[in-house]
């Protein structure tokens, strides 16, 4: 599942962080990295960008860069 | 002001003598720090008004510096600007990189948002890896305890190996401590440097003997060596690394188990992160579990949520927008108006009369100098009007809502959705509008939305409006107006569209933004901010502005035979008015008074209209409305007020789009883009609109 895919209130923990070059380094630097849990609080009124929660502050991203993100639902980790 | 610097710099000379009987240098510290971490706070404590701007050598970025003040040993701080990372991607990484790299300060002051933490440290382990000696201030303690937790700074400070101060930036506890730390150099600490797991720290020392096998003298030969393994494309191309050595370093990396969703360079991220949530994980304490929504969320809630933020949004540019152009806003610029023509001019006036000056005297001091400029300070009060606002916006978290906001519609035109502030400003002003793209940090939306702010019809375009529309389209005024609105709407979309990949193409800026919790904006960066601001305007009004100013003034006062002369038909600017005249012959005004008028309107849009007055022996706008009948069909009428619509902006709005850009070649290419396209637009709609009523009226 994509963190584009998540519907407001859910939790998910981060699998993989797709994507290339500036952005990706972006994203992970931002602290969203494997085994990290995420929320998603809200999208904007447009649908577009997404407003999520992660190691306890709030981040927006668009959801193209979001599409590259892999998560799986639920709090779990995942075993590496 | 430098009298004031000398007697404190003799006095801390002297008490340096006392103590180490030899005089000792000022202490360079750089502030640095994450994006919304209180770093400018901090830094406007430390410096009050001792700071100034200043640009470094080499590239025209600005930043801030200022001796601290009432401290017994001088210290220097530059505030670089706000990162989360040395990545480096962004300009901001790479400026603070090379800053940090030639200017190598004494000592780095990392700010750290207490409340933050975890993604705070990430940068303080990259700033620990280049080796710095680093002091960490620690804000927002405060906070942090009201939300119910207790941070053991002396354990994270035993464990990262460099001085932790506890500090409050906004409520200025803690300051003295930390400056007593600075100033003694035992104190400045370099700290920890590995964080990584047993394999990857050896994969790492064996990277930097590779490297350093051939080369002498690596700076930062570990940082480069992790980048080296994150296959980081910046440092590799740097290096140019042998074939040799890149064998040698493929080996090294392929000892290190990767999989699909953990490549080189997610590893040292993740450890980074792995190591910090360990430290964390030990210092932090919870006093009470917290779970409740804090304000900030109920705020939130309202500014983006689903049915209350656009009408929110709407009700913010709406306030923003009625305060600087509506009453208050206009209320002021008529103070200062008034006040440069009954005491500056009629003063300047007396005294040119009492030393009996000549004519043209007179005319170069009243018309000139003080008409002109006083025309620019007039915006002075909806300059500081809009910058308090976009400041108390700024400042309190809502700035990255808006933005959030409109994101999605302004990415369609290449732009994010910061740019929307600015863009909305420019129907009032130009010049504030321009100076507001400060706001956007990424280099290409704020040049492509300098580029667009001219098309936003600016309120000094009005008197024009009123006078060609109720002349010419009586019945139908409101829509005539309207559309041309409308068109500059159309015009600014087209050019995004036009420029986006071609003159501004680079890479999009990835929207991964913040969103700070809402605060109460401080008075005294508020002030500051300010008084930056004003200083600005006031440096240009006295100097390009002032220039243009007079050189307009000369043209239409002097004939070709340089002799000073009323009669603005015989000026050289009439003169050169019937050269380009034939220019204007296919939009429908081919004569040399529209062309003139056009001219002056470079100075000022409002003079469009006066200068027609003027040319034409008017007294007043309702004669000059009868005149223009005769003179203009409907047609070129209206293709005449395109023209004024698109045409390149007055001397302030050039200059200020000058001083943002940046580059005069770009400066260059804005004014005569929008003198193409006032042509061709206004052609076009004479050409068409006259052909179309030939054939169906």
């Amino acid at each position: 599942m994509k963190l584009s895919e998540l519907n407001p209130g859910d939790t998910a923990i981060i699998e993989e962080v797709g994507g290339t070059g500036a952005i990706r380094r972006r994203i992970i630097d931002m602290g969203i990295t494997p085994g990290i849990e995420v929320k998603l609080i809200k999208t904007a009124p447009l649908g577009d960008p997404m407003q999520i929660k992660v190691r306890g502050y709030e981040l927006s991203i668009r959801k193209t860069e979001a599409e590259n993100i892999e998560i799986v639902l639920g709090k779990e980790s995942i075993n590496e | 002001m430098s009298d004031i610097v000398s007697v404190r710099e003799e006095k801390t000379k002297h008490i340096v003598k006392v103590e180490n009987d030899k005089p000792k240098s000022v202490v360079k510290a750089a502030l640095i720090g994450n994006p919304n971490c209180g770093k400018t706070t901090l830094f406007n404590q430390l410096t009050g008004s001792n700071q100034y701007v200043g640009n470094w050598p080499g590239v025209t970025v600005e930043h801030k510096a200022g001796r601290v003040r009432n401290w017994k040993t001088p210290i220097d701080v530059i505030d670089l600007p706000g990162i989360y990372s040395f990545s480096p991607y962004s300009p901001e990484e790479v400026i603070t990189r090379n800053y940090l790299e030639q200017e190598k300060p004494d000592i780095v002051i990392n700010i750290i948002d207490a409340t933050n933490i975890e993604r705070n440290l990430y940068l303080t382990t990259q700033l620990l890896e280049l080796d710095y000696k680093v002091i960490i201030a620690l804000n927002m303690m405060d906070i942090l305890m009201k939300k119910g937790k207790k941070l053991d700074y002396k354990k994270l400070e035993k464990e990262i190996g460099v001085k932790i101060i506890p500090i409050s930036a906004s409520k200025a506890l803690g300051i003295n401590e930390l400056l007593e730390e600075i100033s003694k150099e035992n104190n400045r600490l370099r700290g920890k440097k590995n964080f990584y797991s047993d394999n990857i720290e050896a994969s790492i020392k064996k990277i930097e003997k590779v490297l350093s096998y051939k080369r002498n003298n690596i700076d930062n030969l570990r940082f480069k060596a992790i980048k080296v393994f994150e296959k980081d494309a910046l440092i590799l191309s740097e290096l140019k690394l042998s074939s040799g050595e890149e064998v040698a370093i493929n080996e090294i990396r392929n000892e290190i188990k990767t999989t699909k969703n953990r490549d080189y360079e997610i590893i040292i991220a993740d450890e980074r992160y792995k190591y910090i949530c360990k430290i964390c994980s030990e210092c932090i304490m919870w006093d009470k579990e917290d779970d409740k929504e804090s304000i900030s969320d109920k705020i939130d809630r309202i500014f983006t949520g689903k049915f209350t933020a656009i009408p929110m949004f709407l009700v913010m540019m709406f306030a923003i927008f009625f305060i600087t152009f509506g009453p208050i806003g206009n209320f002021l610029k008529q103070a200062v108006e008034n006040f440069m023509a009954n005491n500056v001019l009629a003063s300047a006036e007396y005294y040119l009369n009492m030393f009996s000056a000549s004519d043209w005297t007179k005319s170069l001091v009243l018309d000139a100098i003080i008409g002109g400029t006083g025309a620019v300070l007039s915006f002075l009060p909806q300059v500081i009007l809009l910058f308090t606002l976009l400041s108390i916006l700024e400042d309190s978290g809502y700035m990255a809502r808006a933005a959030f906001v409109m994101d999605k519609l302004l990415r369609k035109i290449g732009l994010s959705g910061k740019a929307f502030v600015p863009l909305l400003m420019g129907f009032g002003c130009s010049v504030p509008a321009v100076l507001g793209t400060r706001i956007l940090e990424n280099k290409k939306d704020k040049n492509l939305t300098i580029f667009l702010i001219p098309f936003m019809s600016c309120s000094a375009k009005m008197p024009l409006y009123f006078l060609f529309a109720s002349a010419f389209f009586p019945n139908n005024q409101t829509i005539a107006i309207f559309s041309l609105y409308l068109l500059g709407i159309v015009g600014a979309i087209f050019s995004a569209f036009l420029f986006k990949d071609t003159l501004f193409k680079g890479q999009e800026s990835p929207f991964v933004m913040e969103l700070p919790t809402y605060k109460l904006p401080s008075r005294k960066n508020l002030l500051l901010h300010i008084w930056d601001r004003v200083r600005d305007f006031l440096e240009r009004a006295g100097t390009v502005i002032l220039g243009a100013t007079i050189i307009i003034w000369f043209l239409q006062s002097f004939n070709l035979h340089l002799q000073f002369t009323m009669d603005k038909s015989e000026s050289i600017l009439a003169v050169f008015g019937s050269i380009i005249a034939p220019i204007f012959t296919l939009c429908g005004f081919g004569n040399w008074q529209s062309a003139v008028s056009l001219l002056t309107g470079l100075i000022a849009k409002e003079s469009i209209v006066s200068t027609l007055c003027v040319l034409y022996n008017a007294q007043g706008t309702a004669e000059l409305g009868n005149i223009i009948l005769n003179l203009f069909s409907p047609m070129s009428a209206y293709a005449f007020m395109v023209f004024v619509l698109l045409y390149t902006p007055c001397v302030a709005a050039v200059s200020a789009i000058h001083k943002e850009l940046k580059s005069w070649k770009l400066t260059i290419i804005s004014i005569i883009y929008q003198l193409f396209i006032a042509w061709f637009a206004s052609a076009l709609v004479y050409q068409f609109g006259t052909l179309f009523s030939k054939i169906f009226i």
